[in-house]
């Protein structure tokens, strides 16, 4: 699903290059927004049950415990390549005591959070006017941000980071 | 203003990818939409930057910069990145 909600934000984002429509780029960003949302759901659910075709239906039943604020929560923390002593305490360190998120884990945590403000900021502000140059560079970085962790293989890490985009809430109040 | 904010995204020592011609940067506190208290950081790219071959490898490795020099100076705030080009902020003011 992620690839056609990519391919319909940039379709929606070329429309009229020399004076698009504000209601296109608008729709363009949710459509970017949804695309890395799902995506992240799917991969999500796929850790968690499994990829098997059989399997989508208890994918598509946990997809449904997903939250944008829990999702974005976890992600702004993930983002800025640190997380609080609290969540990760037990994990593995390197040399200097540090947890270290990889670049690829960092690039689709501050994409989905930088998108879901802009995505909202779409959907709800009618004040907010949006530029092409911004709702194309969201676009690119946006596929560049889900194909790099994609690319990113499965490990503790990336496994931990899914799973915290469903269990962010309580862990991070512990 | 926190005094920091501007130390850490000084265009001259921050370290953008080459590929991606910053002109300055514009940054204002800012509250999202969840009411968390964060930064709203404007990237002016230079007039010659092709936006519809934007590098979006470029954009990421930017926008990390940017985290990472705050985190450097202690800023905890998140940074919500826009990109613009002068002549379309223009545009906007006269639309």
């Amino acid at each position: 699903m992620h690839d056609d909600l990519f391919a319909q934000a940039e379709v929606l984002a070329r429309i009229d290059p020399k004076k698009p429509k504000q209601v296109n780029l608008r729709r363009a960003i949710t459509a970017a927004y949804y695309a890395v949302f799902h995506y992240l759901v799917d991969e999500a659910c796929c850790m968690q049950i499994g990829s098997k075709h059989s399997q989508a239906p208890y994918r598509s039943v946990i997809g449904r415990a997903f939250t944008h604020t829990v999702m974005k929560q976890a992600c702004t923390s993930f983002a800025g390549g640190t997380l609080k002593e609290t969540v990760i305490k037990g994990l593995p360190r390197d040399a200097t005591g540090r947890y270290q998120i990889s670049e690829a884990i960092r690039n689709v945590a501050l994409t989905f959070a930088d998108l879901q403000e802009k995505r909202y900021r779409a959907d709800y502000d009618r004040c907010e006017r949006f530029i092409r140059s911004e709702v194309l560079t969201i676009i690119e970085s946006a596929k560049k941000g889900v194909a790099r962790f994609a690319e990113l293989p499965i490990s503790d890490d990336k496994r931990f980071f899914l799973a915290c985009l469903w269990a962010w809430k309580e862990l991070a109040n512990r | 203003m926190d005094a920091r904010v501007k130390k850490a995204l000084n265009l001259k020592k921050l370290r953008f990818p080459s590929s991606l011609p910053v002109e300055r940067l514009e940054v204002e506190d800012y509250t999202d939409w969840t009411g968390d208290a964060s930064l709203k950081v404007v990237v002016i790219l230079g007039e010659s930057v092709d936006v519809d071959h934007i590098d979006g490898d470029a954009v990421l490795d930017l926008k990390r910069e940017i985290h990472d020099r705050l985190q450097q100076q202690g800023i905890t705030l998140f940074p919500y990145i826009f990109f613009a080009k002068q002549s379309e902020l223009a545009a906007l003011d006269e639309d």
